[in-house]
């Protein structure tokens, strides 16, 4: 085990190994940094040209190509509050604020060392995790899924601070979005309103897009001043959001491990990771008001978690051959193509066991590599948020448009960014939180999956599994805790000044 | 005017998810009457069901408690508050909404291909009366950036427009 864990080490150096890792490191860079393209098309793009390579090659190219992706994703949420991926949304919510403040070096540097820390955290999971996960993903059937699904919706609509009640009705509305299309299990249509565009469901791309980056565009051009406002004091460079990261380990490891954690749930990923990784920052936070508002571990958590899952999908598609996400998906093609199993085989030492280790040591060394030219070059990039804001806006636009287009490739996307980015405007007019809104959305289509197997199955016997009603113990704690934490909020304002802004504007 | 707004969208929400239990009601898990043309089938009702009616009661709950004003209306703290005469703000509001709204329909009727430089150029001359040499240069920026990277380097397929196939059917058709 151990020599074929050092073997992995040194077969990642090989060439054209190392050539192709450095290869899929820069496509994966300029895909995560444009919003729309995500690592999963790019995958599926660049999989015929791994016909020719030999496994190690192909996985280098492929595995560094998606680890960055994550990572480049940041740095378009925090300089221009456009989610670069779906799955940085998050790091906008308090990435964003911190730009405008004139600290995007400091809030990029903890997004770049924390996506390290959690890189390496969910790589090495990978390789710890192997034994012991296969019994743990077997007890789970559909019903302990789905009541899964409910609880991580729980968390983030809690964190809608003194508005639970908004953050669940939010939750609740994405999860009716989700359900717009063909479904999936009868094959009928629901809410299309006979359009084709829709029988697909409507894209997370454009929603994400529409409901974060449109509203943060029409308060820059309304405040007409740079991205970072004008008497924002040019405090922060990347270094401080590094030492930041190390004043905050705890914080980041925890939610490297939570995204481990849910990337090895089937269907879960990125997109939910990064947001409960968020919901824990805020609800571990002594200072929760300062969330929304430019708060460093609102930056720090879903920056872990994000890099982290890529560990715990990967645990799931090596050892079980079951893709827990689209891109991984799209990867088990590339196990096709190569001619491997993924199963037991991937860990017998006298098959592909040195190919899985190679797998960790291609996640851990790209983001070594990535952030250490990132922190040397990235302060270059942060002068562009103090740039006149008129001079920004038609390129954001741009991004914000072509991101949406570029998803699907079709302009029925760009109109849902403006149906959305109106939505996102009047819920932050109206102090409604978005983030629940989109995780509803992503989670539906798994839930309803998950709650339509247990029903067929089982009837509604299921909810007296233990499993079950241990989950409903958790959620309803879980719920009673933030509407204590709300009252008990709400209460201190009454008592004395107004707090400086609270955790729902996000 | 804020309560009014949180009234107005709070309903607007109830009214969303109101309208997609009803759609999934007619023919629901519940329903043992004969199918109704609105319903989705009971399979497929089945989740809207669980999940939309107990997100339509919190919502009613949400109408009935802005309407009630148990809860204050929020307002911005002052730092996030714009320190703008009206006629500046009004200025600002609508060039960057015609600007949202401009680059939607110039994609729609131009394709990216045009619309990417036209709503730069328009956005900077017009909307923000920058120079013309800035405006020219930005547009130029824009313009070729897009070109090279999406259309030249990833061959993204890019839509045509509605107006240029018009134009070049009826070129065409002479």
């Amino acid at each position: 085990m151990a020599e074929a864990f050092v073997q992995g080490f040194l077969q990642v150096f090989t060439w054209p190994a190392f050539g192709l890792l450095l290869l899929g490191m820069v496509i994966g860079f300029a895909v995560g940094i444009l919003p729309g393209l995500g690592g999963a098309v790019t995958v599926a793009l660049l999989l015929p040209f791994t016909f020719t390579m030999t496994p190690l090659q192909a996985f280098a190219f492929l595995l560094s190509m998606l680890s960055v992706t994550a990572t480049a994703g940041d740095i378009t949420s925090v300089l221009f509050g456009v989610p670069g991926e779906a799955t940085t949304a998050a790091t906008v919510i308090d990435g964003y604020p911190m730009t405008k403040k004139g600290e995007a070096g400091r809030a990029l540097g903890a997004a770049l060392f924390s996506s390290l820390i959690g890189a390496v955290i969910g790589a090495f999971a990978l390789a710890a995790m192997v034994p012991i996960v296969r019994p743990l993903v077997l007890a789970f059937g559909s019903p302990e899924f789905f009541m899964l699904t409910l609880l991580g919706i729980t968390f983030v609509a809690a964190l809608s601070g003194e508005e639970v009640l908004k953050g669940l009705i939010a939750a609740g509305l994405g999860f009716m979005l989700s359900m717009i299309g063909l479904d999936q299990q009868t094959g009928i249509q629901r809410a299309t309103f006979g359009r084709l565009e829709l029988w697909d469901g409507i894209g997370l791309v454009a929603i994400t897009i529409g409901l974060f980056a449109i509203p943060e565009t029409i308060e820059l051009a309304l405040s007409g001043t740079s991205i970072a406002r004008e008497g924002a004091s040019k405090v922060g460079g990347v270094m401080v959001g590094v030492r930041d990261t190390i004043t905050h380990i705890w914080l980041t490891v925890r939610c490297s491990l939570l995204g481990t954690a849910v990337g090895i749930v089937p269907g879960l990923g990125g997109a939910v990771a990064q947001w409960i990784a968020y919901a824990h920052a805020v609800q571990t936070s002594p200072n929760k008001e300062r969330f929304g508002h430019g708060a460093v571990e609102g930056v720090l958590g879903p920056g872990a978690a994000n890099n982290s899952k890529e560990g715990g999908n990967l645990i799931l598609t090596v050892v079980f051959g079951v893709p827990p996400s689209v891109t991984m998906a799209i990867l088990l093609g590339a196990f096709l193509i190569q001619g491997i199993t993924p199963g037991p085989d991937m860990l017998d030492p006298n098959k592909h066991l040195t190919l899985t280790f190679s797998m960790v040591w291609f996640i851990v060394i790209t983001n070594i590599i990535t952030v250490a030219i990132s922190i040397l070059f990235i302060n270059q990039l942060v002068k562009i948020t103090y740039i006149r804001g008129t001079l920004v806006i038609p390129f954001v636009l741009f991004l914000v448009f072509f991101g949406a287009y570029a998803e699907k490739n079709t302009l029925f996307d760009v109109g849902l960014v403006l149906v959305f980015g109106t939505l996102g405007w009047i819920m932050v007019q109206t102090n409604w939180p978005r983030p629940p809104l989109v995780l509803g959305l992503v989670l539906g289509r798994l839930a309803e999956r998950y709650l339509f197997l247990s029903y067929n199955r089982y009837g509604w016997d299921w909810l007296g599994r233990p499993m079950v009603i241990f989950f409903d113990v958790a959620i309803v704690a879980v719920l009673l805790y933030s509407i204590h934490g709300s009252l008990k909020s709400g209460k201190e304002k009454g008592a004395g000044p107004p707090l400086p802004g609270n955790a729902t504007e996000v | 005017m804020q309560r009014k707004s949180e009234i107005a969208f709070s309903l607007f929400i109830a009214l969303v998810v109101g309208w997609f239990v009803w759609q999934a009601i007619g023919s629901g898990p519940f329903y043992s009457g004969p199918p109704m043309p609105r319903g989705w089938g009971p399979k497929s009702a089945l989740f809207p069901l669980v999940i939309g009616i107990p997100t339509l009661i919190l919502a009613i709950l949400q109408v009935a408690i802005d309407i009630s004003g148990r809860r204050p209306a929020k307002v911005k703290p002052a730092d996030e508050e714009l320190d703008l005469p009206p006629e500046v703000l009004r200025h600002r509001t609508i060039v960057i909404l015609a600007a949202i709204v401009g680059f939607v329909v110039a994609t729609w009727l131009l394709g990216f291909t045009i619309a990417v430089p036209l709503v730069t150029f328009l956005y900077l001359k017009v909307g923000a009366a920058e120079t013309w040499r800035l405006s020219l240069i930005l547009t130029a920026v824009a313009g070729l950036s897009f070109y090279l990277l999406f259309v030249l380097g990833l061959n993204v397929p890019m839509p045509e427009g509605l107006l240029v196939t018009t134009v070049l059917d009826a070129l065409e058709s002479f």
